[in-house]
């Protein structure tokens, strides 16, 4: 079965520093993917390589089989590859709502001249996007916060809002950066249930980067672990718990 | 040919002057300062006064010019940007400012001294140096000459001293350089100041060549696309986009049409956006993302 | 033309390109130090349909707007590309500006440096009114679409526009182009109310106050750049200050607002916002 994403061989320098180092990954539909390693390791930038911020100098990276490599973040979006960030980037001086609803009018563009003019069937479709907007606030629970400004709002909620706007790409994959970072146990745990929920919902493929270990642990399908760019190890969360090299690396001396 | 190659070399200078504290500035702020043309005509101004008072002396202009763009410049960075950039204001913001700095600048010496021209005395005698066939007045081999001299200077200051070393440092990594116990804002100052000099110094040869008006801080516009095309952020690439440009103009103004200087200097512009838009030295700055 | 009613009709032409630029700068963050040329190009393109091919009024504003769109292409393209930084803009379109007054100078068709003279004199107050209302109505329309919306998410983080899907060179262009349009529109408008145009009179001062008026009346406003273009216009003729030194204010205005209060008169609100929430209706609600 042909995996829906893959990364072959790539590689990525910057100045004197491989960040990513011929590095190969590939996730089927429907899995769930922990990405984790140090930090500096190259998981972000792995993910810029995917979403389109960066070209890799080496390899290329395969949607369904046809390249993402050289395209314009955009069209991979377009494409049906949408991301979280890991310092969040909302828009923060607009509503909740817009944030949410400007992917989704993105998505099904009418022309410009009808745009323009603001013929029915345009002015139809942004009153569903508005819709559509409002529903997925609900599903990330924000419904109350929706003319709120991105900006003002808490810091869990701005994760959430990040989460409900990518989804509103309507990707077939997601690439989640450190969904969970600065969460307590708590919010992580409802995070972890929402994220459950959404996934087969939405017929979602996810790559998440992630520390918080009792989430990748319990929540992913496969985990793949970096190591100064490179692929160290990959497997089932049994495998790489019970992997010497990985504990040496990353998890620490002691068993977990 | 050669005489068109040394007069647009001689030009060239000049730019290269006005493009190398551009692109200082931009280099280690990150931020086209656009109040810079007004610098270079105040230089103008400064060293005209400095004639009127004291014996006319074109050693003695341009240090007045290169003292005065220094302090303009320095001033202008304390009472607009400094608070800018301490907020850590969008590069918009800073633009829109020294903007406002450049029309306010231009206005008041419009509004005070007038819209007349005024020449420089003969300071240097209107001789001719004769080389290989080709003539060249003093004031063009002077010009050409201290450009390629103060640049020089420049590099040995940024690749020898301690302070140049910390810009250099500044250049690649601010925060690094906060944490790192350098006095940013002085760290800063001097960069302004060593703009602004560099502005005045230019602004007095333009003043000396052509003629000193309060709008002559226009011209400054060739300082952009002269370090557009040597890349910006990059002071060789500065220097070597002056000459060129200087050079080019100079050829189109001597065998096509001395009218059409500037429709070719944009077309030159347009064309390197399109295909070489680093420049010919410059390198492309990445945004973390 | 009664004097109030000529104040009224040069701050209603000058109202269209401050609109121009609000979408440019206010809603999409990109710097302009040009757009004066393409008022200039408008007011061209528009004088010379009459003048010279005797065009009725409303098809030679057509070919102003035509012009000035036309033109915005050509430095579009080139300079709003993805990977370059905003200041290659702002410099290619200082570059257009002062090449475009060279060839203004020098063109035979534009009457040169002597400006062209006897345009009919077209403009009445109604017909600007039309025109700002015109435009108003589609500056509504594009920033409540998606258009806007992608503009806005540009300015917000383009990076996390492009993950919106939006695109970054498309919508620059197309903010662009609007902006030119709409500047081009008061340059025709312009030409038919002076009856005189000269190249002299668009220039980098221009595109200051169109960009003063702008920062003044606050970024991501429609209404605070309208009021501030209003007071720009009719104060000064009102105390008849002499133009160099409005300019001094000017420039102290944007280096005052932005070391002191950077989201200007309005910032990203709007007058409707200042009403009690029963009469509220945000312009992009």
């Amino acid at each position: 079965m042909a995996s829906l994403l893959e990364c072959r061989g790539i590689s990525r320098a910057f100045g004197g520093i491989r960040a990513v180092d011929d590095l190969s990954i590939a996730v089927d539909r429907g899995e769930i993917l922990g990405l984790i390693g140090p930090n500096g390791a190259g998981k972000t930038t792995v993910f810029n390589l995917i979403s389109g911020f960066y070209a890799p100098s080496e390899g290329e990276i395969l949607l369904e089989g046809s390249p993402l490599t050289g395209l314009r973040p955009d069209a991979i979006v377009r494409r049906g590859v949408a991301r979280t960030f890991q310092n969040i980037r909302l828009f923060a001086r607009q509503s909740a709502l817009e944030n949410v609803r400007t992917p989704l009018l993105q998505r099904h563009p009418r022309g410009i001249v009808p745009t323009l003019l603001g013929t029915p069937s345009v002015r139809r479709e942004e009153k569903r996007c508005t819709a559509r907007a409002m529903e997925l606030l609900d599903l990330v629970g924000l419904a109350p916060w929706s003319s709120a400004a991105a900006g003002t709002l808490p810091y869990g909620h701005q994760r959430r809002l990040e989460l409900a706007r990518a989804l509103a790409s309507e990707p077939a994959v997601l690439l989640l950066d450190e969904p969970a970072a600065g969460m307590n146990p708590e919010e992580t745990a409802s995070l972890t249930a929402l994220l459950a929920t959404i996934a087969p919902a939405f017929d979602l493929t996810l790559l998440i980067i992630e520390h918080h270990m009792d989430l990748v642990m319990r929540f992913c399908s496969r985990i793949a672990v970096l190591h100064f760019g490179r692929l160290l190890a990959e497997g089932s969360p049994a495998e790489i718990r019970a992997s010497a090299a990985v504990r040496e690396a990353y998890l620490g001396k002691k068993s977990c | 040919m050669l005489q068109t190659l040394v007069t647009g070399l001689s030009i060239g200078g000049i730019y290269a002057l006005m493009a190398v504290g551009y692109s200082l500035v931009f280099s280690v702020l990150n931020f086209s300062n656009f109040a810079h043309g007004a610098v270079i005509m105040l230089g103008a101004y400064a060293g005209l006064g400095v004639v009127r008072l004291f014996p006319p002396h074109l050693a003695l202009a341009v240090t007045g010019a290169a003292v005065a763009g220094a302090l303009v410049a320095a001033l202008n960075e304390r009472l607009a940007y400094a608070a800018l950039r301490r907020r850590r204001a969008p590069a918009l913001y800073l633009m829109i400012s020294a903007m406002g700095c450049a029309v306010f600048l231009e206005n008041l010496v419009y509004a005070v001294l007038g819209s007349r021209f005024y020449a420089f005395p003969e300071m240097i005698a209107r001789s001719v140096v004769t080389l290989g066939g080709t003539s060249v007045s003093l004031l063009d081999a002077g010009a050409l000459g201290f450009a390629l001299l103060a640049i020089l200077a420049l590099h040995l200051f940024l690749t020898r001293t301690v302070t140049g070393l910390a810009i250099r440092a500044g250049v690649s990594d601010m925060t690094m350089c906060a944490l790192m116990g350098v006095n940013l804002d002085r760290l800063i100052l001097v960069v302004f100041l060593l703009a602004g000099a560099f502005a005045g110094v230019a602004g007095a040869f333009l003043g000396v060549k052509y003629m000193v008006y309060p709008t002559m801080g226009w011209i400054t516009n060739k300082a952009y696309i002269a370090a557009v095309i040597g890349g910006l952020g990059s002071l060789p690439g500065a220097l070597l986009g002056g000459l060129l440009l200087g050079v080019t103009e100079t050829v189109v103004s001597t065998y096509i049409s001395s009218v059409l200087r500037d429709v070719f200097s944009f077309a030159i512009l347009i064309a390197l956006l399109l295909y070489l838009p680093h420049g010919l030295l410059g390198r492309e700055a990445e945004e973390k993302i | 033309m009664g004097y109030v009613a000529g104040i009224c009709t040069l701050a209603g032409i000058q109202m269209i390109a401050v609109l121009g630029v609000t979408v440019f700068t206010g809603f999409t963050g990109l710097f302009s130090l040009g757009h004066a040329a393409f008022v200039a190009l408008g007011a061209y393109g528009a004088g010379i349909s009459t003048f010279r091919w005797h065009l009725p009024f409303p098809l030679a504003l057509g070919v102003g707007v035509a012009t000035a769109t036309l033109a915005s292409f050509v430095i579009g393209v080139p300079a709003l590309r993805a990977r370059l930084r905003s200041d290659y803009f702002a410099i290619a379109i200082l570059g257009f500006g002062e090449a475009l007054r060279v060839l203004l100078e020098n063109l035979s068709l534009t009457n040169g440096a002597r400006g062209l003279a006897g345009i009919p004199m077209a403009t009445t107050p109604g017909a600007v009114l039309l025109c700002l209302l015109g435009s108003l109505l589609v500056v509504r329309r594009f920033l409540r679409s998606r258009l806007g919306s992608a503009c806005i998410a540009l300015r917000e983080d383009p990076i996390a526009a492009e993950m919106a899907g939006v695109s970054l060179f498309r919508t620059r262009l197309l903010s662009l182009a609007l902006s030119a349009a709409l500047c081009g529109l008061s340059g025709g408008l312009l030409a038919h109310y002076l009856s005189f145009i000269q190249p002299i009179m668009f220039t980098l001062t221009q595109s200051t106050m169109l960009l003063a008026a702008v920062i003044a009346g606050g970024m991501g406003s429609v209404s605070g750049p309208l009021m501030a273009s209003f007071l720009f216009t009719a104060i000064p003729e009102a105390l008849r200050v002499a133009q160099m030194w409005r300019l001094v204010a000017f420039g102290l205005l944007l280096v005052l607002v932005m070391r002191f209060r950077p989201q200007g008169l309005l910032g990203f609100r709007e007058l409707g916002d200042l009403l009690p929430a029963r009469w509220r209706r945000g312009f992009l609600a």
